[in-house]
C-alpha cells in the first residue's frame, strides 16, 4: 500500500538524510511524493545556504562575526521548518479524524436501507461521488478494489481505517463493518455503529472547541508585551530628557 | 446567496447591496446606525491612539482612514455574515425539530410533513423548503428525489448533522416507512451542537470585554504618561519634544501601534471563527 506502509522504506540518500526520521514520516503520512519532498528539503538547503552567504559576505566587509549570525541563522531557520511539519502533522490527523466521521454518518443511513442483504461495494460505489475530499475519494475507490481483491480478509478495511482516520474508533467501526460484510445480520449491529459514529462526533466538535480556544490563550501576553516596549521607550526618553535639560549635549 | 461569494477580502470594494441582502435573509434589516457604529469605532480607536502617541496631524488623518476602511471592509462582512449564519442555523434547529414532531406521526408522507411544517419556518429557508416542495410535487422517482435534497443541502454543507436528516428524509421518501429514532437521534445533537455553540460565543464574548478593557487600560497608561510628564517637569514639553516628537518615540510608537494592530487582527480573525463543525487547516505543503 503506498504510503502509510511504506513510510520507512524509501531510500534515503543525499539530502533526505538531513530530514528527521519523524518528520519524514509526517511528510510521507500527509501523501506527499518523495519527489516533493526531495524539493522541499532542496529549498530549504538553498535557503540556509543564501543565509550563510549574504551574512559571509557582511562578514567580509563589515566584521568577521556576521558570518557566525549566518550560520545561526540557517540552523534556526532549519529548525523552524521541521517544527511546522510536526505542527501540520497535528492539524492534519485531527482534520482526518474529523472526515472519518463524516463518512461514517454518510454511511449509516445507506446501511439502514439496504434492509437484508448487505453489499457493501454498491454502497460504497454511491458514497464515492459524496465525499467532498479528492484524498478520500482515492482512499475508498483503493478500497473497493482491494475488497474483491482479498475478499474475506480483514486487511484493506484496517489499511483504509489507519490511513483515513488512525484513531482507535476507526478501526472498531471497520471491523464492524467488515462483519456486516461477512454476513452478520443484525440491525442492532448498524444502531451501534450509528451511535459510535455519533459519540465521535459530539467529542469531534468538542475537540474543535477546545482547538479554536487554544488561538485565544497568549492572546493578552502579546497585547502586553507590545505595551512593554512603549513603557521602555518612554522611560528611556525620560533618561535622555532630564540629561539633555542639565545641557549636557550628545 | 452564497455566502462564501462573499470573499470581500480579496476584492477591492464591498458591495453594501450585498451586505443588505444578505442580512435581510431572515427577515431583519441592516440599520444605517449600525454601519456607522462599525466603521466609526475603529476609526476612533486608532485615530485615538495615534493622536495620543504623535501629536501629528499628517499621522492621525491616515491612522482614522485606515480604521474606518477596515471596520467597512472587514469587521461590516464578518458581523452581517455572522447573524446571517446564526438565524439560518436557528431556522434549520427549528425546522428539524418540528419535523421530528411532525413525522412521529406514521399517517403523514414527508411531503405532508414539510407542508405542515412549512408555516412555521421563516426567511430564505421558507423559500427553499417551498421551492423543494413544489419539486418534489411534480415527479418523485427515486434519483430526482436524490438530486433534489442534495441541492437543497448543498448549500449548507457545512452543518453536517442538518445534511444527514436530510438523508434520512431522503431514505423515507425511498423506504416509505419512518425511521423516526435516527431522526430524534440528529435532532437531539443538533441541539447539543447549538448549545455547545453557545457557550463558545460567551467565551469569545469574554475575551472580547477582556480586549476591551485591555485597550481602555493601554489608553488610561498612555494618558498616564502625559501626566508624569506633568508632575515631572511642570507641563507637557517633557512628553512632547522627549518622547513624541523624538526619535525615541518614532521608534517605540512604530513597534507599537503595528504588533498591537496586529495581535488585534489575529483575535478578531478567531473571534468571528464560529463554525464548530469544521476546523480551516492547511493539509498541503
Amino acid at each position: 500500500m503506498d504510503s502509510a506502509n511504506n513510510v520507512s522504506e524509501p531510500k534515503r540518500n543525499g539530502y533526505l538524510k538531513l530530514i528527521p526520521e519523524k518528520n519524514l514520516y509526517e511528510l510521507r503520512e500527509m501523501n506527499n511524493s518523495m519527489q516533493d519532498i526531495l524539493m522541499w528539503e532542496k529549498r530549504n538547503v538553498r535557503r540556509a545556504v543564501l543565509f550563510i552567504l549574504v551574512f559571509g559576505i557582511f562578514g567580509v566587509l563589515i566584521d568577521f562575526r556576521f558570518a557566525f549570525l549566518g550560520i545561526v541563522f540557517a540552523v534556526l531557520d532549519g529548525r523552524n521548518q521541521f517544527k511546522k511539519v510536526s505542527l501540520v502533522y497535528q492539524q492534519f490527523r485531527f482534520e482526518r479524524q474529523l472526515q472519518f466521521f463524516k463518512f461514517a454518518r454518510l454511511l449509516i443511513p445507506l446501511l439502514k436501507q439496504t434492509g437484508d442483504g448487505v453489499n457493501l461495494n454498491a454502497i460504497f460505489i454511491r458514497l464515492v461521488n459524496r465525499m467532498p475530499h479528492d484524498i478520500d475519494k482515492n482512499l475508498l475507490q483503493k478500497l473497493i478494489t482491494d475488497m474483491s481483491y482479498y475478499s474475506e480478509d480483514f486487511y484493506p478495511f484496517e489499511v483504509f481505517a489507519n490511513q483515513m482516520s488512525g484513531s482507535e474508533n476507526s478501526v472498531l467501526f471497520m471491523q464492524t463493518l467488515f462483519d456486516l460484510d461477512q454476513g452478520a445480520l443484525d440491525l442492532t449491529v448498524i444502531e451501534r455503529l450509528g451511535q459510535i459514529a455519533s459519540k465521535e462526533m459530539m467529542s469531534g466538535i468538542d475537540q474543535i472547541i477546545a482547538f479554536k480556544e487554544r488561538k485565544f490563550s497568549l492572546l493578552y501576553t502579546k497585547i502586553l508585551m507590545s505595551v512593554v516596549v512603549l513603557m521602555f521607550g518612554f522611560g528611556i526618553s525620560i533618561v535622555v530628557y532630564q540629561i539633555g535639560e542639565m545641557g549636557i549635549f550628545f | 446567496m452564497r455566502i462564501s461569494s462573499l470573499q470581500t477580502q480579496n476584492r477591492n470594494r464591498v458591495n453594501l447591496e450585498e451586505l443588505h441582502a444578505l442580512s435581510s435573509a431572515y427577515g431583519k434589516k441592516m440599520q444605517s446606525k449600525e454601519i456607522i457604529l462599525m466603521v466609526g469605532f475603529p476609526a476612533l480607536l486608532l485615530g485615538t491612539f495615534v493622536c495620543l502617541l504623535t501629536y501629528y496631524w499628517f499621522t492621525v488623518i491616515p491612522a482614522v482612514v485606515l480604521g474606518a476602511i477596515y471596520g467597512y471592509r472587514i469587521i461590516l462582512p464578518k458581523i452581517v455574515k455572522r447573524r446571517y449564519e446564526s438565524q439560518s442555523l436557528l431556522a434549520r434547529n427549528k425546522f428539524m425539530n418540528n419535523m421530528t414532531q411532525v413525522m412521529s406521526d406514521p399517517n403523514r408522507t414527508v411531503n405532508q410533513s414539510i407542508d405542515y411544517v412549512l408555516s412555521r419556518t421563516n426567511g430564505e429557508l421558507h423559500k427553499e423548503l417551498k421551492e423543494l416542495l413544489t419539486s418534489l410535487a411534480v415527479g418523485s422517482d427515486p434519483e430526482r428525489v436524490t438530486e433534489l435534497i442534495y441541492q437543497f443541502g448543498k448549500k449548507y454543507q457545512e452543518d453536517n448533522l442538518f445534511n444527514q436528516f436530510l438523508e434520512q428524509l431522503e431514505t423515507t421518501i425511498h423506504e416509505g416507512k419512518t425511521n423516526i429514532e435516527a431522526m430524534q437521534d440528529l435532532t437531539e445533537h443538533h441541539n447539543d451542537m447549538l448549545q455547545k455553540r453557545n457557550d463558545f460565543f460567551k467565551l469569545k464574548d469574554q475575551h472580547l470585554g477582556g480586549v476591551k478593557l485591555l485597550s481602555i487600560i493601554i489608553v488610561g497608561l498612555i494618558l498616564m504618561l502625559h501626566m508624569t510628564s506633568y508632575m515631572m517637569s511642570g507641563g507637557m514639553e517633557m512628553y512632547m519634544s522627549g518622547f513624541a516628537h523624538n526619535i525615541i518615540g518614532y521608534i517605540c510608537v512604530s513597534i507599537f501601534i503595528p504588533s498591537y494592530l496586529y495581535v488585534l487582527h489575529g483575535f478578531i480573525n478567531n473571534y468571528f471563527d464560529d463554525s464548530v463543525m469544521e476546523v480551516q487547516v492547511k493539509t498541503k505543503k
